[in-house]
């Protein structure tokens, strides 16, 4: 059930690796929680790659741009025959220069994104442990206030009232170990979310301003 | 036409992967300037999808049963784009001009004939398609945000009604883009059967780093307008032939469609007996449990059960969902939703179990088709 058969590739060949596929790979979790490679290494490892194929990319590419310039001179030079088509496409140099500056704009977007997504998956799990950590705290106040009450034994016990207390002592204590640190991890939250729609449309305002006299950017759905 | 040519010089071609399509589109755009803007800034997934889309054509251009189909869906799905049939001649040009420099030598003139009439045809296809489609329905219609309800961290429910009246299936899903994350687009599943008022709800969840679902749940609000591409997908819907009783699991937000199911049945019946069962990790992410519960009063068919997985102060069912409802399964056919990574798992359990392949309902693309695009 591999995404890529049905899509891609009928004939189960496998398709060469891109600087893409490479920084989104995924690795299987050992079933032993966390055992396993550091996953920072396996990340910084894997851009490196990327960087090392989008260059081995850049260079094949330059040959081949070499090529077709020879190729080109000895046409010019009479020493070709088949002269035709060719030339009513754009210049190669004009092409290679296109990959490049979207190659680039690829991985430094690849790299934005990869940011969010750890800084929002760190603050999801702080998220989850402060409010497991609120749930212990929450049951052992609510423990103790029923200790309490029952130790306050003056004969008119109910377990409608042990319970009211339980749960009273549970909210409070719950609330007050999440109220102020909750909210500064949603806001963090929700900041790295805003910065990820910012960066590409900021960028893209930058690189219209002065082509475009600093007009702003037509309606957002272009 | 040389079919073993074509798909010959396409494997050469191939070989040289990213390069490729960067190629071409670095050619498309220089030539048409102009349609550089209906792509997203980073073009590396749209690389991807252009070799994958033309490695099926020509792996199958001897088939054309195989390949008509999908093309036409393609030309149907590319209108969203704001593609029309005057693009199509300057892609050719470009994928024609980019063969011929990666070929170099073995470009030769019986080759390149051979190559324009296949993509001649190809994009005939796909513009009578398009064109076919056009009569019908719009390229997209428009949602307007009527309810944006945040359900905890990370999940939201968001209603919103349509402009023009919108054919769906419950268990279908569309591409949905929204204006704050111009030209990408996301397939979500639609949680309910159609209604008259012409509404329909998403349970979206956000995904760590997700550009659109990060900013369907965080950015969101009433009133804004979303685009909806056509509804696609059979795979989770109920054909007459599935009858009797069902089995549902849902994971996280993948109770959406199960839950458009259970409409359906409601609706449509005929009644049956319902098992739903919603997995999550936690009781906070049991983010729609009061409709259910409220739905499962109202109807004595549904029983529904909630399983939390990875929560120590959970009350209730702990555990996998699967494990749960294989305890219920009695012969039913079986309904899965979730993640890939859950939807896998739960595929595998049951089919370790016993349950016969063609008893289980999944879409395989669900999690794939889900990614940002």
């Amino acid at each position: 059930m591999t995404a890529e058969t049905p899509w891609g590739n009928p004939t189960g060949e496998r398709q060469p690796l891109t600087p893409d596929r490479v920084r989104k790979q995924e690795f299987t979790r050992t079933s032993l929680g966390r055992r396993g490679y550091s996953e920072d290494e396996v990340r910084a490892f894997l851009y490196r790659v990327a960087e090392d194929m989008a260059a081995s990319d850049k260079e094949k590419a330059d040959l081949r741009a070499y090529i077709d310039r020879m190729k080109q001179w000895y046409k010019e030079h009479g020493m070709n025959p088949e002269q035709a088509a060719v030339s009513q496409t754009p210049n190669v140099d004009a092409i290679n220069i296109l990959s490049r500056a979207q190659q680039t704009a690829d991985a430094q977007i690849a790299e934005a994104e990869d940011y969010a997504r750890r800084i929002v998956s760190q603050a999801r799990r702080q998220y989850e442990e402060l409010l497991m950590e609120a749930q212990r705290q929450a049951e052992e106040a609510a423990n103790q206030a029923v200790g309490a009450y029952r130790a306050s034994g003056n004969g008119l016990q109910s377990a409608e009232a042990e319970e009211l207390e339980r749960r009273i002592a549970y909210l409070r204590t719950f609330a007050d170990v999440t109220q102020v640190q909750l909210r500064a991890v949603l806001e963090g939250l929700a900041q790295e979310v805003d910065k990820l729609g910012h960066v590409p449309e900021q960028a893209k305002q930058l690189a219209a301003g002065p082509l475009a006299g600093g007009s702003p950017s037509p309606s957002v759905y272009g | 036409m040389d079919t073993q040519a074509l798909k010959d010089s396409w494997h050469l071609v191939s070989r040289s992967g990213d390069q490729v399509p960067l190629y071409f589109y670095s050619i498309l755009f220089l030539m048409n300037p102009d349609v550089r803007d209906m792509f997203p800034v980073s073009m590396a997934r749209q690389r991807d999808k252009l070799v994958g889309a033309l490695g099926r054509v020509v792996s199958n251009v001897d088939r054309v049963e195989e390949v008509v189909p999908f093309l036409q869906q393609l030309g149907r799905d590319h209108r969203k784009f704001g593609v029309t049939a005057t693009h199509y001649p300057a892609v050719g040009q470009a994928l024609l001009a980019t063969l011929e420099h990666f070929l170099g030598d073995r470009w030769t003139p019986t080759l390149a004939h051979d190559w324009t009439q296949a993509y001649n045809l190809v994009a005939q296809v796909m513009v009578d398609a398009a064109n076919e489609s056009s009569k019908v329905s719009p390229p997209w219609w428009e949602a307007e945000i009527i309810s944006h309800e945040t359900r905890t961290l990370g999940i939201a429910v968001i209603r919103a009604r349509l402009n023009y009246q919108y054919p769906f299936r419950p268990g279908q899903s569309a591409s949905i883009s929204y204006a704050m994350r111009p030209r990408v687009w996301r397939f979500y599943s639609f949680a309910n059967a159609p209604r008259q008022d012409n509404t329909i709800d998403l349970h979206v969840r956000m995904v760590d780093g997700g550009v659109l679902s990060s900013a369907l749940v965080m950015g969101a609000r009433r009133g804004e307008v979303l685009r909806v591409g056509a509804a696609v997908g059979e795979r989770l819907t109920l054909p007459a032939d599935v009858q009797g009783d069902l089995l549902m699991i849902a994971g996280g937000t993948g109770l959406a469609p199960l839950k458009a199911l259970v409409e359906q049945i409601a609706y449509e019946g005929p009644t049956r007996r319902v098992d739903l069962v919603i997995g999550a990790r936690n009781s906070r992410e049991l983010y729609d449990y009061e409709a259910m519960a409220k739905m499962a009063a109202e109807h004595p068919w549904l029983n529904v059960v909630p399983v939390v997985s990875h929560d120590p102060f959970y009350r209730g069912n702990r555990g996998y969902a699967v494990d749960v409802a294989l305890q219920g399964w009695r012969g039913q056919h079986v309904y899965v939703c979730g993640s890939e990574e859950m939807a896998q798992a739960t595929v595998g359990r049951l089919l370790d179990a016993g349950v016969p392949t063609e008893q289980i309902h999944f879409d395989e693309f669900t999690s794939d088709k889900g990614r940002e695009s």
